[in-house]
């Protein structure tokens, strides 16, 4: 058997597993489970995902466990935001314009902010709180002049957008420690995109 | 007006053009955002190595645009990688906007089988929001 031959007969076992596999995936439409992030101690995140943001609108289910209990070495990081989710807008840098929901535990409870960039201004409001080892739906919904940030049960909160590309990548921001320190120990949260 | 002469065009120019092939094709696929389906046109070289023009959405085959049909209009480039007997196998890529304003990329291979010398059949994994997706095609040569 020729080499051609063996690399022909690898590439197309290769293809009809990773097609049988794919299929067999097929039924998570609206039930695909949720992805773990692991935010790991000594880190900010665990490295780039590359993913860009297909509507207007970002839904998803998250889950904190009890590993977002944290203390920070320095007390005054306690109030820096953490990054839950959320998206760089048209053609920009997240520095320049972006819009993620943000968390932090304080005060003995974990709080969820709206985390924004406008035209390079950071720009930081209260959305809610939620409990632990509970899912809560989460959502940034974004118009031609706004983002506008859900959190199930509370009230949303809208940020004027500075941005005013329409076409163009949109790339996504995943879980992120920080802030100024890193993760003091591994935190996990559950996370499923809605689509 | 504008689809046929285009179409009346690719059919001229398929003719004129020797050892190079333009196709037709209608295709299949489960992604993340849902089943969908699609149609489009390419053009490849008698080695494989080709460009195409494509849409899919969900649901109907029409020009909707509702968020949640995740409509996508693109083009693709087809690599290939190799071939044996009725078979060839590509990388096929795809790049284009959802939605109409949002750009993304889609990796993808592609598995080609000639039933006859106008008809092939093929599959495709790829990678669509960091999610596998499969599919199934039929290409039809002009």
């Amino acid at each position: 058997m020729t080499t051609s031959y063996r690399i022909f007969h690898l590439i197309l076992k290769l293809t009809i597993a990773a097609t049988l596999f794919a299929l067999t995936s097929c039924e998570r439409e609206y039930n695909e489970p949720y992805e773990n992030f692991t935010l790991p101690e000594g880190k900010h995140d665990k490295g780039i995902k590359a993913q860009s943001l297909q509507s207007s609108t970002l839904r998803f289910e998250a889950i904190f466990d009890q590993s977002a209990i944290y203390q920070t070495q320095i007390v005054e990081n306690q109030h820096d935001i953490n990054k839950l989710l959320g998206f760089s807008d048209c053609n920009s840098f997240h520095h320049g314009n972006s819009a993620r929901l943000g968390w932090r535990w304080l005060d003995g409870q974990l709080e969820i902010h709206a985390y924004a960039y406008v035209n390079g201004e950071r720009i930081i409001e209260f959305v809610g709180t939620v409990a632990l080892d509970m899912s809560n739906s989460y959502q940034i919904k974004m118009t031609d002049d706004a983002y506008i940030f859900y959190l199930e049960g509370f009230d949303p909160v809208e940020i004027k957008r500075g941005n005013h590309c329409d076409k163009g990548l949109y790339y996504m921001l995943f879980p992120y420690f920080g802030g100024d320190e890193v993760a003091p120990h591994d935190i996990l949260i559950q996370i499923r995109i809605d689509y | 007006m504008k689809q046929y002469l285009i179409i009346s065009i690719l059919l001229v120019g398929s003719h004129l053009t020797v050892a190079q092939t333009i196709s037709g094709q209608a295709f299949a696929e489960q992604t993340v955002m849902g089943f969908q389906k699609g149609y489009g046109l390419r053009y490849q070289t008698s080695k494989g190595l080709g460009i195409g023009v494509l849409f899919q959405s969900n649901g109907k085959l029409s020009m909707e645009t509702a968020d949640g049909n995740y409509p996508f209009y693109g083009i693709e480039t087809i690599l290939p990688i190799t071939s044996c007997n009725n078979m060839r196998f590509f990388i096929s890529p795809k790049i284009g906007f959802v939605n109409q304003d949002f750009l993304v990329l889609i990796p993808q291979v592609e598995t080609e089988i000639k039933v006859t010398n106008s008809l092939s059949v093929g599959i495709t994994t790829g990678l669509r929001a960091r999610q596998s997706s499969a599919g199934g095609k039929v290409i039809l040569h002009l």
